[in-house]
Parts: structure tokens; C-alpha cells; sequence
């Protein structure tokens, strides 16, 4: 039986810089910050509404 | 003996009108220090001395206005900051009049007396009623922002970055606000008229917020004559309901008016938004080259 090698494409990976997961990471950090505390949405908003006045400095109303 | 002169040294606060032959004493309960905003209701009573108005109608006129806006940070009511917060005018039979109210912010408030009996020359005064924050919220901000310098810290540990694109990423972030002001009536004194019949003697009032049950404000043993009229700041946007308990002069059993009123929020202050806003990132950004030294020395270790 005969065997033949057979070479495949190699796949490519996509390599993130760190810098640039680091500050999405910070970003992201920032976005839920501010979606708690100082978002409109009434959802948000309310769910979290004695969180923001427990605060003493987040404006609520 | 010397303990209750003490309590009474603390627990009346002398009015200190310009005019030094001022009549006018106030009382709070709890003290002052011991009240926490938007949460303790308070009794105040005020105290007009002399024999003559024991037995006669005084008329008050009571002003409350709110604390100014701080330097730095709002607090969480920033559209009532600066502005009045009750008037009222009224009769009361005898020289004390007491009513009860919830202090929504911390900050110095003003409360301006009117006093006049008939055959006497009316007492005006000035009583400042400085109310602390509630130490526990003090508490909970140091906590979160210990937990966002944390935060930032892992961030910094765990994935290594650089400190230039984290300035371009809050400077994003704090433009990605929607700013929609609605219309609202947080911010302004809502001035309110109650028209008793012609039997009416007396009116007990107050203000419930009803989404945590809380009393806002009550007053006592008003005196009817004719129009009621007065102006109260809902300074929290949610439904509020109105009491009035109006009582004749027999016997008869008080008849309840009740008005539920629906306070229109508003979005807060840009400026007081993006302060704090501000403020909390910085924690999370200092912990963030922490994270990375951190990093960096397990490394070499």
C-alpha cells in the first residue's frame, strides 16, 4: 500500500497586539461603568436606581 | 439637672435674627447631625414666645431653601440644588408650630420664619440647617472606588496595554452620552392651591413618595381660612401621592382629599455627569499601570 504525503494550507491566526486588547479591555470597563450609573434607560435605570443614590455623588434625577 | 440644660443647649437651636429681641425658637428631632439625607424624616417645631400668642392665631410664613451646588461633585439631586424647597403661609392657633420633612440633599439649607401676632410687631428670622451625607454612603463610594482601582489593576495584569490608547478610549467614552432633556418638573417648585368648604376649621397635609412609602413632608392643625396655598419642590421623579386631612369644627370625623401626582424626572446636568463620571475612571486607570508592574515583576521573578 502506498502512502503519498499531502501538505494541507496552513490556517492563519490573527494575533491581536496587546496594547490593543488592553485598552478595549479598559474601554469596556469604562462602558459598563457609565451603562450602571449614568444611563437614561429606564431599564438600567431603575433596575440600579438605589445603587446610584447609595453613591452620595452620582447625579440620579 | 446639668445634662438636661445640655440636651436643651443642642436640641434648640437660638434664632440669631438681626434683631436682637427675636422670639423665635426651633427644634429639631432628630439633631441635625444625626440626619441623613433623602432618608430621616425630621420634626421641626419653632416656638414663638411671649403670652400673647398663647391664646391667639399666629400667622407663619415658612420658607425652605435648598443647599447651593457643590465646588466639585452634585449630589444626586443636582436640579434642585440652589432652589427652594418649601413655602408655605399659614394660620396656627398658639405660639408653636410644628411640621415634619425629609431633607433631601446634604448641604447648608436656609429656613426663613415669618412670625406675626396681631397687636405685635411681626419676628422675621434665619435658622441655617447644615445636614452631612449619611456616612455609609461615604462608605460605599470609598468601596467602589477601591473596586474600580481593582478592576483596573486586572486589567493591567492580565492583559498588558498601552496607556496612550487608554486616554483615547475615555476620551470616547465620555462623548458617548445621550443628553435628551425631557420635559420635567424636577427643578421647579410646584406651587399648589387646596380650597376647603366653608366648614372646614383645620387642615392636616403631607406628601408621600410611594415608590418606598416615604413621608416627605407633613404639617399639622393648619388653620382654614379660605384658600390654601403653598409651593413644594419634588425634587425625586417619581409619583407622589397628596393628603390633605380636612377637619370641621364639630365633632365630625376629618374628611381625607387625596391627589396622586406623577413627577416627571429629568436627566441630570451634563456637567455634574461628566464630573463624577470623570472621577470614577481615574481609580480604574490608576490601577491599571499597577496591573502591569505587577505583571512585570512576576515576570522576572
Amino acid at each position: 500500500m502506498k502512502t503519498r504525503d499531502v501538505s494541507l494550507p496552513r490556517a492563519k491566526t490573527l494575533s491581536i497586539p496587546s496594547w490593543l486588547s488592553g485598552a478595549v479591555s479598559l474601554f469596556l470597563a469604562g462602558a459598563v461603568v457609565y451603562l450602571a450609573l449614568f444611563s437614561a434607560y429606564p431599564a438600567i435605570h431603575d433596575t440600579l436606581h438605589k445603587a446610584r443614590h447609595s453613591l452620595a455623588i452620582v447625579p440620579c434625577h | 439637672m446639668p445634662l438636661r440644660l445640655l440636651l436643651a443647649f443642642v436640641f434648640w437651636i437660638p434664632a440669631f435674627a438681626a434683631d436682637a429681641a427675636s422670639k423665635l425658637d426651633l427644634k429639631v428631632d432628630p439633631p441635625l447631625d444625626k440626619i441623613r439625607p433623602n432618608h430621616d424624616e425630621a420634626r421641626l417645631t419653632l416656638r414663638r414666645e411671649g403670652e400673647k400668642a398663647l391664646d391667639k392665631q399666629v400667622y407663619w410664613t415658612l420658607t425652605v431653601d435648598l443647599p447651593p451646588p457643590g465646588k466639585i461633585f452634585s449630589t444626586d439631586f443636582p436640579w434642585i440644588e440652589g432652589k427652594r424647597l418649601l413655602e408655605i403661609d399659614f394660620l396656627a392657633q398658639g405660639g408653636e408650630v410644628a411640621w415634619s420633612a425629609v431633607f433631601p440633599i446634604r448641604g447648608r439649607y436656609e429656613l426663613a420664619v415669618k412670625s406675626a401676632v396681631e397687636g405685635e410687631s411681626p419676628v422675621e428670622t434665619q435658622f441655617p440647617l447644615v445636614i452631612g451625607e449619611d456616612p455609609m454612603r461615604l462608605f460605599y463610594l470609598g468601596l467602589f472606588l477601591t473596586g474600580l482601582f481593582f478592576v483596573g489593576a486586572f486589567i493591567g495584569w492580565a492583559i498588558p496595554g498601552s496607556s496612550a490608547l487608554l486616554g483615547l478610549a475615555l476620551f470616547f467614552l465620555a462623548g458617548a452620552a445621550r443628553w435628551d432633556i425631557g420635559p420635567a418638573k424636577v427643578g421647579e417648585i410646584t406651587a399648589m392651591d387646596l380650597l376647603p368648604d366653608p366648614g372646614a376649621a383645620r387642615i392636616d397635609f403631607s406628601i408621600l413618595r410611594t415608590e418606598d412609602q416615604k413621608r416627605l413632608f407633613h404639617i399639622e392643625n393648619i388653620t382654614v381660612r379660605g384658600r390654601v396655598r403653598w409651593g413644594y419642590h419634588f425634587f425625586d421623579g417619581s409619583p407622589h401621592r397628596l393628603t390633605a386631612a380636612v377637619r370641621s369644627q364639630g365633632p365630625a370625623s376629618p374628611s381625607v382629599l387625596e391627589k396622586e401626582v406623577h413627577v416627571e424626572a429629568r436627566e441630570p446636568p451634563r456637567s455634574a455627569v461628566f464630573t463624577t463620571y470623570a472621577f470614577f475612571l481615574l481609580p480604574l486607570a490608576a490601577g491599571w499601570p499597577v496591573g502591569r508592574w505587577v505583571r512585570g515583576r512576576q515576570k522576572k521573578l
